[in-house]
């Protein structure tokens, strides 16, 4: 059954939470990677560090220092008035979340708007390196004869918060669903796909510890503190998937579904928090080694 | 401690890893019961083939320059520095050149000894 809520303040709470939705994801992260790219390109120009740019990144990084991300920044402010326009809408229909929940599916829809754009940027990052790779010529390749560990760049503390949050969410979904016989094929598919998630971050981060090298001339300290902060993103991940779960869970058992879409734009935007902020903060541009996308003396004209 | 492969050079990649990891070890850069990179990891790192890698740390391990400790990983032999001093191909030509020497003096000629090297390195 459904609590009983002031639908004005559970409103409040709604509106701010999908305000701050709108702003952080179409508007502040589009602004701080466009200008992440810009400095890039400006302090490190194509003519001086030409690695950096394979194949036409040349043009774009031309057409980046002079025009901006123009194309990217107007999708995303598009996307951002479109949001707007549909709490506007919401407010002057005056618009009342649906008690038992259900609504949260909206937010689902309007986040993979959002993600659009920065999952472009996350495809052609492939393409990037893969040109990267193609054109890599050096030839003499170093190793390190220091073996790495996963525990070097992942923090056990961290691992271990994770594996405890893991358990409790199923410990905690599991006591509601009854005997094994009478599961459903939600909660094996619930369990497949939560599970499935842990076991891809686990796998993804061996490939960037003992993989091979995304970039072929990033410095190996670079490359091994991008897999820190990539480790520390997947456990802060890990650990809010099961308290999302949880939470929605707890919902669905004490009534307070109305709070759905708020939890799932919660739960989004400390996503895209800890992914991309997490690498803005930890990863600045001034702290990466750049002289390894110099031209090299040993290599031809 | 880093090694350093030539990809343009004569000298085979997987001799190159063996020399460069001899060297470490009589330098002491790298010490007996060190751990060393997977075999997986040494060939991402460098940008070979796994098995050029896995050619090199064989005849590492049978030079009793590394031990393989099952899924432990592998170390650096105990010992590791005097096998490195002991250089398997320079023995090898010391023991056929005093091999060949007996037999020209026996009168064999070079034809003869070719035949029957071959003969005799035949499984």
């Amino acid at each position: 059954m459904p609590a009983d809520f002031n639908m004005t303040a559970v409103l409040a709470v709604m509106y701010t939470v999908f305000l701050s939705q709108i702003y952080l994801i179409s508007v502040h992260y589009p602004r701080k990677m466009c200008a992440r790219i810009r400095e890039v390109v400006e302090s490190y120009p194509p003519a001086e560090y030409p690695h950096l740019y394979p194949g036409p990144y040349v043009y774009y990084a031309e057409s980046a220092r002079k025009h901006g991300l123009k194309i990217f920044m107007a999708a995303n402010y598009i996307i951002a008035a479109i949001g707007l326009g549909i709490l506007c809408m919401m407010m002057l229909s005056g618009y009342e979340p649906a008690l038992l929940g259900g609504d949260e599916i909206f937010v689902m829809f309007y986040f993979i708007l959002q993600a659009s754009p920065l999952l472009y940027i996350q495809i052609t990052e492939w393409r990037y390196y893969a040109l990267m790779r193609e054109s890599f010529t050096a030839k003499h390749r170093s190793a390190s004869l220091a073996p790495r560990r996963m525990s070097q760049f992942v923090s056990p503390a961290l691992v271990g918060a994770a594996i405890v949050f893991y358990v409790l969410w199923l410990v905690f979904y599991l006591s509601d669903q009854g005997p094994v016989a009478t599961w459903s094929g939600e909660v094996y598919a619930t369990l497949a796909v939560i599970t499935g998630i842990n076991v891809f971050y686990v796998l993804y981060l061996r490939r960037m510890v003992f993989g091979k090298k995304v970039d072929p001339y990033r410095s190996d300290e670079d490359r091994d503190r991008q897999i820190r902060v990539m480790g520390k993103v997947y456990g802060i991940s890990s650990i809010g998937i099961s308290l999302f779960l949880a939470f929605t869970q707890a919902a669905d058992r004490f009534g307070f579904e109305v709070f759905d879409p708020v939890l799932i734009s919660f739960y989004l935007q400390l996503c895209i928090v800890a992914g991309l902020g997490f690498v803005f903060r930890d990863i600045t541009v001034n702290s990466l080694n750049f002289k390894v996308y110099r031209k090299q003396a040993d290599e031809p004209s | 401690m880093k090694i350093m492969i030539d990809i343009d050079s004569e000298e085979p990649l997987f001799s190159q890893v063996v020399e460069q990891i001899k060297t470490a070890v009589r330098t002491k850069a790298i010490r007996a019961g060190d751990p060393l990179p997977s075999i997986r990891q040494l060939a991402n790192d460098l940008e070979l083939n796994n098995k050029t890698v896995a050619k090199a740390y064989r005849l590492l391990e049978r030079d009793n320059v590394i031990v393989t400790k099952g899924y432990r990983g592998t170390f650096v032999h105990a010992d590791a520095t005097a096998h490195c001093c002991f250089d398997l191909s320079a023995w090898i030509e010391a023991q056929l050149a005093i091999t060949i020497k007996a037999c020209r003096e026996a009168g064999a000629t070079d034809s003869e000894i070719r035949i029957a090297f071959a003969n005799a390195m035949q499984p």
